[in-house]
């Protein structure tokens, strides 16, 4: 029989060097979209978000470079600190919130009690809401003179208006509540996703060795779901450290800047100020701490497994 | 092989749409402005009235457009905070309008920072003549010989009161004008209504942001203080005494007196449902308020409570961006569009603000718009802030976390006068 | 099925279950119940949610007022884009790393990896003078093309075309069948889970996204949902009904879309949080 062509490149040593590199060239092109957008839209603006950072980077024509001019006028400024920690503020208090609460719904949810599919839709539903629709939402219902939680609270006969957004605690309350509100959808998702993967029979194990119902959870369930809570936190402290259009939209970072992020201080500083400089270096100061974080989570769980 | 190049036209196609979908961005206007040749003139106009004046600025350019079927005005809305930040960017990504709207106080730091161009051709093309407009608008908005902005309004803050309501707590006079001649009277009148009011509110105020800050500086002003920063010197030259006293009085309204309740966001919804006597707010808010209100619906001019009648006032004008795109016949178009806004200017008065000519402020169509007449006189004592080649102080967030602090009693008069001016020293180093 | 008993213990549970469920969807039927309460009608007092004035005026005034459903299209359409182009994209790079030896490998991977750890947010500001330089802000381009090359993306279905079994590849290569053919008629079919889950998470966060196309786009026509919205809220846009009304317009959809695809998206969104 004669060979075919490609039988016959395939057996010549020749062919198969040609085959070989034809196989390279065909998963470089595999690559090429990827690599091209990837290096033109994420590689290439942090590399030139760095030197930006040393430059005096005006609106309208000249910059000027000025070396670590905007490190140190950062270092300096009482405002970047106060948005550093509010931001730590936030991740360190709602993190434990929004991750237990998850848990808890998903326990809920996860009951075989009737009406358990419409309990699971209900508090998933503000998850598909854009920020703005939320944002408007809670601005509307927290206003302490025309919103309605007020309005329903004069119902019990207090007299004054509760500042939910006019006083520095109770406002960041209120962020913590819509982000809850908003979010906890997803963490819920993901512990039910956990739960259902528990066998029962672990359960009933347990049962006929007398444990109660508070046992089982503390000895069996959370235990089970140690991987997605590691997991879980770990996606629900990236995703704080990044807050920026709840708070901006509903307190627009007041009373008095008291709930100012460092993202809405680099948006104010690159796009109301125009100091395109500072804002990158402060922009690069956050993705540092960012990355120190994430190493850390890495280092974590690889010395879980 | 076949799959190969199918991969390469597949990605390629995704590079060639991209290309194609912004060339035809930049293409779109171009045609634009070849057809206009035949048709059309298209006018790109962005403004910032987004609150109750919005709707009249809208009918303005219906009924423009519809009177001058050669030009076509449209008109787009940016939000209020964020006007300033979209109209720059727009110009530095060379997709400004052809048209804008600018704050009389902001006008010098826009052409500083290369925003905005002069219009002395442009205006003296199309028949607008500056001497119409004499007045302080004018005047912060000419530098060098050259002007710079067409004034189309003064807006100031303006006393409102609820007719019926006054009337039940007897703190309106025969003439139907709230009893007050000082200071300490506009507060035994406040408090007069909070010890017989129940849960009514004597006054109402937008508790953060600009509102509070305007009612300081015109407070402030009336005391005889001076201006509050130096352009030229780069610093804060805010008189230690008269700040403090100012300070003490508007927060004392607050929370010694309180009279004022901390903490509003939408006085207008407030003050229209009818839990509160009087309001402080702007000539913006007459139409809205207005139409909520109908006859129960009274105003003045900003209480002159110190002695020297003064008000926090400001202008809006047209300007023109920077545009390379915009060409003459456009800019004319535009300028006919000004001119027609200006000339009939009590259309625009509508909406509650002050017109800018004297032709228009006696005209009888001014006349006949209801409550104009109780404010008219207002003009007289208008004080703007010093315009400022860097920074636009009427909205600059730091400074309005000092004066928040304030409101919500988080700090004293005396740490916020300290604040206020190492805020602004900051910001004009 | 268990057996229901109702005991202390599951009556609680219903307790909280229906009051939490109550509190989640109170303000959601608040801004539903005041969206019909024309401006200016007052909305300070309870008794003024239940009784009339009633009507759709504020609904007409943000059609007339705002170009929203253009938002909504425009959002539905740079989400649908965005998505398409991210699974086309990521599959290939995805498929190039999970079956590939060939140099430059190791460093291409590298790279791509830590821009998992890159926020995006940090990157606004060289984002912005990219495509003020390029001439593309104001485009649907800049919302789109930021967002293709995603390494989670790639992560995700590399790690899925890993656990694929590789007898299928070895069968298919000897009948001689090329690269491609093997990504697009073989792996792909096979990962329909996978892409799903991608899909879902990606059209969400291409939906949701606020604070890029907040800074990049300019003109009405090509706002999104999540920067148009903001407009009747401002400072000076003292309306409290008005704003309901555009909410409650936004969000019916998505809501209805969220309703019939629920099982999928539940899916979807395990499965990411499982794999990544």
């Amino acid at each position: 029989m004669a060979l075919t062509d490609t039988e016959l490149a395939r057996r010549t040593a020749g062919g198969k060097m040609k085959r070989k590199i034809s196989e390279y060239f065909s998963y470089y092109l595999l690559l090429l979209p990827f690599v091209f957008f990837y290096g033109a839209f994420t590689l290439y603006p942090l590399v030139h978000g760095f030197i930006v950072s040393f430059y005096d980077w005006k609106i309208l024509g000249e910059k000027q470079f000025i070396g670590l001019q905007n490190y140190i006028k950062i270092f300096h400024d009482s405002v970047f600190y106060s948005s550093m920690w509010h931001t730590i503020l936030f991740v360190l208090i709602s993190t434990p919130v929004i991750v237990v609460a998850g848990f808890l719904f998903a326990c809920i949810v996860h009951q075989p009690l009737r009406g358990k599919t419409v309990y699971r839709l209900v508090f998933f539903v503000p998850i598909v809401l854009s920020v703005s629709v939320v944002a408007s939402v809670w601005s509307a219902v927290l206003d302490s003179h025309t919103g309605m939680l007020n309005s329903i609270i004069k119902l019990f006969g207090s007299k004054g208006e509760i500042l939910w957004l006019s006083h520095p605690t109770l406002a960041w309350l209120a962020v913590i509540v819509i982000t809850l509100w908003w979010t906890v959808g997803f963490n819920m998702i993901l512990y039910l996703a956990g739960l259902q993967e528990i066998p029962d029979e672990l359960y009933e194990a347990a049962k006929m060795d007398g444990a109660n119902a508070w046992k089982s959870l503390l000895y069996i369930t959370i235990p089970a779901l140690n991987r997605i809570t590691v997991l879980i936190t770990f996606l629900q402290i990236i995703a704080s450290f990044k807050i920026f259009s709840q708070v901006y939209l509903v307190t627009q970072g007041g009373p008095a800047g008291a709930t100012r992020t460092i993202i809405q201080y680099i948006y104010e500083e690159a796009f109301k100020k125009y100091s395109f400089g500072p804002a990158s270096a402060m922009s690069y100061i956050f993705c540092f701490v960012l990355l120190i974080i994430s190493m850390i989570q890495l280092r974590i769980s690889k010395e879980r497994e | 092989m076949v799959n190969r190049l199918g991969i390469l036209s597949v990605f390629l196609s995704i590079l060639i749409v991209s290309a194609c979908s912004s060339a035809s961005n930049v293409g779109e206007s171009d045609v634009g402005n070849a057809k206009s040749a035949e048709m059309k003139t298209k006018v790109v106009f962005w403004d910032l009235f987004s609150g109750g004046d919005g709707a009249v600025m809208t009918e303005i350019v219906k009924e423009f457009n519809e009177t001058h079927p050669n030009i076509e005005v449209e008109k787009i809305t940016q939000e209020w905070g964020e006007y300033y930040t979209k109209l720059t960017t727009s110009v530095l990504g060379n997709k400004a309008p052809d048209l804008g709207v600018s704050h009389a106080t902001r006008v010098l730091q826009l052409s500083t920072e290369g925003v905005i161009q002069p219009l002395d051709e442009e205006a003296a093309r199309n028949g607008i003549d500056f001497s119409d407009f004499a007045g302080t608008s004018i005047e912060v908005t000419t530098f060098d010989g050259k002007h710079y902005a067409v004034p189309i309004d003064y807006h100031a803050l303006l006393l409102f009161w609820n007719k019926p309501l006054a009337e039940k707590y007897g703190v309106l006079d025969e003439n139907g004008k709230p009893i007050f001649k000082n200071y300490d009277e506009f507060v035994s009148m406040l408090l007069k209504i909070k010890e017989t009011g129940g849960d009514i509110m004597p006054l109402a105020i937008n508790g953060n942001g600009t509102h509070p800050f305007r009612f300081w500086y015109s407070v402030y002003k009336q005391m005889g203080g001076g201006d509050i920063y130096n352009s030229n010197q780069n610093k804060a030259t805010i008189d230690p005494e008269i700040g403090l006293k100012s300070l003490k009085a508007v927060y004392d309204l607050f929370h010694t007196h309180k009279v004022i309740s901390p903490g509003i966001k939408k006085v207008d919804e407030v003050f229209q449902s009818e839990k509160a006597v009087f309001m402080i707010n702007g000539t913006w808010a007459v139409n809205n308020t207005l139409n909520g209100l109908k006859d129960k619906l009274d105003v003045m001019e900003f209480p002159n409570l110190f002695g020297t009648p003064a008000v926090y006032a400001d202008s809006h004008t047209f300007i023109l961006p920077k545009n390379p795109r915009r060409d003459q016949k456009t800019a004319d178009a535009a300028m006919t569009f000004v001119k027609w806004v200006t000339d009939n200017g009590w259309k625009w008065s509508k909406a509650g603000h002050l017109p800018t000519t004297n032709k228009v402020l006696e005209s009888e169509e001014l006349k006949k718009q209801p409550l104009r007449d109780k404010y008219k006189e207002e003009v007289k004592q208008m004080v703007f802030l010093p315009p400022n080649p860097k920074v636009w102080f009427a909205s600059y967030s730091q400074l309005s976390d000092v004066f928040d602090a304030l409101w919500i009693n988080q700090t004293t008069p005396e740490e916020a006068l300290k604040n206020i001016e190492q805020v602004i020293n900051e910001a004009l180093k | 099925m268990k057996e229901k008993k109702l005991n202390t213990g599951r009556i609680l549970l219903y307790v909280c279950a229906t009051v939490i469920t109550a509190v989640w969807l109170i303000p959601l039927l608040w801004v539903l119940l005041i969206s019909f309460k024309p401006s200016g009608s007052g909305v300070i007092s309870i008794e003024t949610w239940f009784t009339p004035p009633f009507s759709h005026s504020n609904y007409i005034y943000v059609f007339n007022n705002a170009p929203i459903l253009l938002w909504l299209w425009n959002s539905t359409f740079i989400a649908f884009i965005t998505t398409i182009l991210v699974l086309l994209i990521c599959s290939m790079a995805a498929f190039a790393f999970s079956n590939g030896r060939f140099p430059g490998y190791s460093p291409m991977f590298w790279v791509i990896l830590a821009g998992l750890m890159v926020p995006g947010e940090a990157f606004l500001v060289p984002l912005y003078i990219l495509f003020r330089d390029l001439g593309m802000l104001d485009t649907y381009q800049a919302l789109v093309l930021p967002h293709i090359a995603v390494p989670f993306g790639m992560i995700l279905l590399k790690q899925f075309f890993d656990g694929l079994p590789k007898e299928l590849y070895e069968a298919a290569k000897i009948d001689g069948c090329g690269i491609f053919r093997l990504l697009f008629v073989i792996t792909l079919p096979l990962s329909r889970s996978a892409l799903a889950a991608l899909g879902i998470f990606t059209f969400l966060g291409s939906w949701k996204e606020f604070i890029w196309p907040f800074i990049s786009i300019t003109s009405a026509e090509k706002m999104t949902i999540p920067v148009g919205i903001p407009f009747f809220n401002s400072e000076y846009n003292e309306d409290v009904t008005i704003p309901m009304a555009a909410n409650v317009i936004v969000s019916v959809p998505v809501i209805i879309v969220f309703l019939i695809f629920q099982k999928q998206i539940v899916k979807g969104i395990s499965f990411s949080g499982i794999k990544g």
